[in-house]
């Protein structure tokens, strides 16, 4: 397990490989400039990002495991009950641009929330391929004034893709 | 270390194009945009855009790909739901523009587009939909289906719509399509079904009237099924005249080879309704039945080869310059029927 936790208030980088043994990965940036994560796993395992703050948020995961990701940018957790895996109510106050793209090649389920505030952008792609059959893609993005995009390649047959955007 | 420090980079660049700009102004807010492709059988997709609170500007589009190039994809489902969910007190139009293409036999596709709700802005609603299904030429079944409902606004409040439907399903038999498009103000609304390469198919086609409409309201409908034992019915305009809204209804069908059927019901006001019905070869059925307060109707239907019947019914207002006026066509062959019904 990796757990990683960044509050600075310029740049924050992330960097997490996991080899064949697997495991979680955790990764929590709040700082106000540009936070950055990147989160490779080759073996089972999960992957958690939550990024809230005033900033430039960016996530890369790339899982070829089977491991679940969920990805939490700009939702404040002290009003979602500390929930990690579920969207929380429109966070008015994140003046934040949240980009967030995930790679999956085995059969796993990828979880995105994603919310903004006036003139920031919300950018989601979820990629799941090769044999990944039984899969769901879940993307969940809100933004008063802002832009919401949302890009979902699954491939193997018998996926699930859900696009929430408001 | 590598793949970071390129994240690093597009982050700056980010950065500076964007985070550390001036917020844009209006148009550039309230755009939802939605991309899904799915690859193989027995994918769904959902897809659910609406407004934010505080949106001054509301722009929905999603794109849904199931089977992409492979025809042996069967059995998937797309559901898109765009709206405007605001209740009140926006003053700018909504755009609603769904696009689905699925590949194979057996998939579902359903679209569900409504404008502005009980709005106290002038507001309208523009709602896209454009959905081809390709069948699959090795089945014999392929029961795709297509449900399509787009309502431009809903309440007594000025709001000028525009609704276009394209719908293509293009290989196959026992297709389904259904459109239904609606307006309570001056809408107008324009549907394409064509239904390209089977038998047995369904197309069903409703085009409502603005209840509060004070302008002109005008369907348009072009239809084209292919092949034997189709069945058209297509309903435009509705029964309440207590307006003086105009009211245009047009509808253009085409039906090829044998046993097809069409039946074509037009309630219109001030305006023209216009039918031109072509079933070619036999054993088909066409009924076009027109309603008009204080406008005109004109039907025409073309009939080919033998054991065709074709009925047209038309009413109108006395007075005034409107007219009924009705043409059968029988060309050729023997054992056909033809009524004509003028009031």
């Amino acid at each position: 397990m990796v757990n990683v936790s960044q509050y600075g208030s310029a740049t924050n980088q992330s960097a997490i490989s996991q080899g064949p043994a697997g495991g979680t990965a955790w990764v929590d940036q709040g700082g106000t400039g540009s936070n950055l994560s990147a989160i490779s796993q080759s073996a089972a395992g999960n992957a958690y990002v939550y990024q809230n703050g005033a900033g430039t948020y960016m996530s890369s995961i790339t899982s070829s495991g089977g491991g679940n990701v969920y990805v939490n940018q700009g939702y404040d957790l002290a009003t979602n009950n500390n929930n990690y895996v579920t969207p929380g109510t429109l966070n008015s106050a994140s003046a934040s641009t949240n980009l967030s793209t995930v790679s999956q090649s085995s059969n796993s389920n990828a979880y995105v929330w994603q919310t903004g505030n006036t003139g920031y952008t919300n950018a989601s792609t979820i990629t799941q391929d090769g044999t990944s059959t039984g899969s769901t893609a879940v993307v969940w993005q809100q933004a008063a004034n802002a832009s919401n995009t949302s890009i979902i390649s699954q491939s193997g047959g018998a996926n699930s893709a859900y696009v929430h955007q408001h | 270390m590598k793949k970071l420090l390129a994240i690093s980079v597009s982050a700056l660049a980010l950065s500076a194009g964007a985070a550390f700009a001036a917020p844009p102004l209006p148009p550039a807010d309230g755009s939802n945009s939605s991309t899904v492709e799915q690859v193989g059988t027995t994918n769904s997709a959902t897809i659910d855009q609406g407004r934010s609170p505080g949106d001054a500007y509301l722009t929905n589009e999603s794109y849904v790909y199931q089977g992409l190039n492979s025809t042996g994809a069967n059995n998937n489902i797309a559901n898109v739901t765009q709206k405007d969910n605001s209740p009140n007190n926006y003053k700018n139009d909504v755009l609603n523009k769904s696009t689905i293409n699925q590949d194979g036999a057996w998939n579902q596709a359903t679209v569900k587009q409504t404008g502005q709700v009980n709005d106290a802005g002038n507001n309208g609603a523009q709602n896209i939909v454009s959905i081809t299904q390709v069948g699959n030429a090795a089945s014999s079944a392929n029961p795709n289906t297509v449900t399509v409902t787009q309502n431009s606004d809903d309440g007594p409040v000025l709001n000028d719509s525009t609704t276009t439907a394209t719908v293509t399903q293009n290989v196959g038999n026992n297709n389904n399509a259904i459109v239904d498009q609606a307006g309570s103000h001056d809408t107008i609304s324009t549907a394409t079904v064509t239904q390209g390469g089977g038998n047995n198919n369904n197309a069903y086609v409703y085009q409502s009237r603005g209840v509060y409409g004070d302008g002109v309201t005008s369907n348009n409908l072009g239809l084209t099924q292919n092949g034997n034992g189709n069945i058209a019915t297509v309903t435009q305009g509705g029964a309440n005249t207590a307006h003086t809204a105009l009211q245009t209804n047009s509808a253009t069908i085409e039906q090829d080879v044998n046993t097809n059927t069409a039946t074509v019901v037009q309630h219109g006001a001030g305006g023209i309704n216009t039918v031109n019905l072509y079933q070619y070869n036999s054993l088909n059925t066409g009924t076009i039945t027109q309603v008009s307060s204080g406008g005109s109707n004109e039907g025409d239907l073309y009939q080919h080869s033998e054991n065709n019947n074709g009925k047209i019914d038309q009413a109108t207002s006395v007075g005034g310059s409107q007219y009924n006026s009705a043409s059968i066509s029988q060309s050729l062959g023997n054992y056909n029927v033809a009524t004509v019904k003028q009031r």
